[in-house]
């Protein structure tokens, strides 16, 4: 009976620290815990031509140009399937262009589409489905078509205050695309 | 008056095919070196992809996530990006994204990107990893991780670049708060350019991101089936209220007729029906809805 309970004693010790190895363990794991997560999908933007707007030229490999031409107040616009309106004390150039976002696996069937300009620029105005663009991104559509080549219209609103020196464009449309 | 003219060029990332998933998802495991190799087809593809498009995480507040997101450019030029990540919240019933910090309990302010900066080279992808923790309390259950497009400025004069931003959704399952407030179902007859549209507002009135994925079954006046329309799944986040909307392909003659709509999310079915007519020689026209939730 005195060499039996020592040995209890001691195998009773082992047990101990294992569970509370287990349960510090534990406690570490769980301030890091992971979460479970799915994907889907991958989502790509394009631009193209729009049927009734100015054509995109030059590159041959993704890199192209929308080239509204020439556009005075007296002349109007040069080019193709750019327009120009006249109002007092200004003139807008419009023309329209398409913008595809396409999910191959089918999975977002819309997406938000935002628009900002990348400087702010206070001699233009720039409108894109008539929404007017700053620096701070605009929703343009909420609920765009995955799948389908959506049309879109961007004018610019010149004051005739322009001299040609200071109305040459020195800006960019940046478009956040966000599968809904 | 002093004439204005100017000459406006506007430069456009082009690109004129489609690409599936499974393209994209190959194209970003690609290194440079082998995305270069397939350029001769890359003319087939689009410009700039990202992958994945939307994340879905299911756990509990205090956790993280770790996800990586692949940015492919299949353009002869380079692209540089700023990783952002922003909160989406629900504004009368729309998304808005505000930037990170900006609204309590913000679960942007927490990303941690592995890169803050990215040059994508022509034909190669990148990808770069995005850690969320969430807060021990918050309503906010959507986030965007962005690649926001830094390109400079074309320095030829007269000219205005476009570029793109692609952003991921992060979308967050926290709690058993599931819930969709269904309103009355619409039928749209079809005219000479249409079909017969079936369609129904929904409102995310629990505090979950939801996935409804639903049919439309049209029924004639003896109960007997004699078509079906699908709706397209579309992600409602809290607080959010979308059309659904489900084309009916098929020419109904004239009679009396019930539609039932059934959406399946989270495990619960969600079923709505309307009575129309469809008159002799004329269009159908909505009766009446009713609407009714079962848990399954």
């Amino acid at each position: 009976m005195r060499f039996v309970l020592p040995l209890l004693l001691f195998g009773s010790s082992l047990i101990t620290d294992g569970w509370a190895q287990r349960k510090g363990s534990s406690k570490r794991t769980s301030s890091t815990t992971s979460m479970k997560s799915e994907t889907e999908g991958a989502i790509s933007v394009s631009f193209t031509s729009a049927p009734d707007g100015a054509a995109l030229t030059g590159g041959t490999s993704g890199q192209r140009s929308l080239n509204l031409g020439t556009v005075s107040h007296a002349g109007g616009a040069q080019t193709a399937n750019v327009q120009m309106q006249k109002l007092p004390g200004r003139f807008i150039v419009s023309t329209k262009f398409s913008l595809s976002i396409q999910d191959g696996s089918k999975h977002s069937t819309n997406a938000t589409i935002l628009a900002a300009l990348a400087i702010p620029d206070p001699s233009f105005a720039y409108r894109l489905d008539g929404v007017t663009l700053g620096t701070i991104p605009q929703l343009v559509q909420g609920q765009a078509r995955v799948g389908q080549a959506m049309m879109h219209r961007l004018e610019i609103e010149v004051p005739t205050s322009l001299t040609e020196k200071n109305s040459q464009l020195h800006n960019a449309i940046i478009f956040q695309v966000i599968p809904n | 008056m002093a004439q204005a003219r100017w000459v406006v060029c506007l430069g456009l990332l082009c690109v004129s095919t489609l690409l599936n998933a499974q393209t994209a998802a190959s194209a970003a495991a690609q290194t440079p070196s082998a995305a270069a190799n397939a350029q001769s087809s890359a003319t087939d593809k689009p410009s700039i992809s990202l992958s994945p498009a939307v994340v879905m995480a299911k756990g509990s507040f205090g956790q993280t996530l770790s996800q990586t997101l692949t940015l492919t450019n299949q353009t002869a030029r380079d692209f540089a990006f700023e990783m952002v990540a922003e909160d989406v919240i629900i504004k009368d019933g729309k998304r808005v994204f505000v930037a990170s910090g900006e609204t309590p309990n913000s679960i942007a302010a927490s990303a941690v990107f592995t890169q803050k900066t990215v040059l994508v080279k022509p034909f190669s992808s990148i990808s770069v990893d995005v850690r969320l923790t969430l807060p021990a309390q918050t309503d906010i259950r959507a986030v965007v991780a962005m690649f926001r497009g830094t390109d400079k400025l074309p320095t030829s004069s007269g000219a205005v670049g476009m570029t793109a931003s692609l952003g991921s959704l992060i979308t967050f399952n926290l709690t058993d708060n599931v819930k969709l407030q269904p309103e009355a179902v619409r039928v749209v007859p079809a005219n000479e350019t249409a079909n017969m549209k079936i369609a129904q507002w929904i409102s995310n009135a629990g505090a979950e991101p939801v996935l409804p994925e639903g049919a439309a079954a049209v029924l004639n006046s003896s109960g007997a089936l004699v078509g079906k329309a699908i709706f397209d799944p579309q992600r409602l986040l809290p607080g959010e209220r979308l059309e659904f909307s489900a084309e009916y392909p098929g020419e109904l003659p004239p009679g009396s007729y019930r539609t039932l709509c059934s959406f399946q999310f989270e495990g619960k079915t969600l079923t709505s029906e309307a009575v129309f007519e469809v008159p002799k020689n004329e269009a159908p026209k909505s009766d009446a809805s009713k609407n009714e939730a079962l848990k399954k």
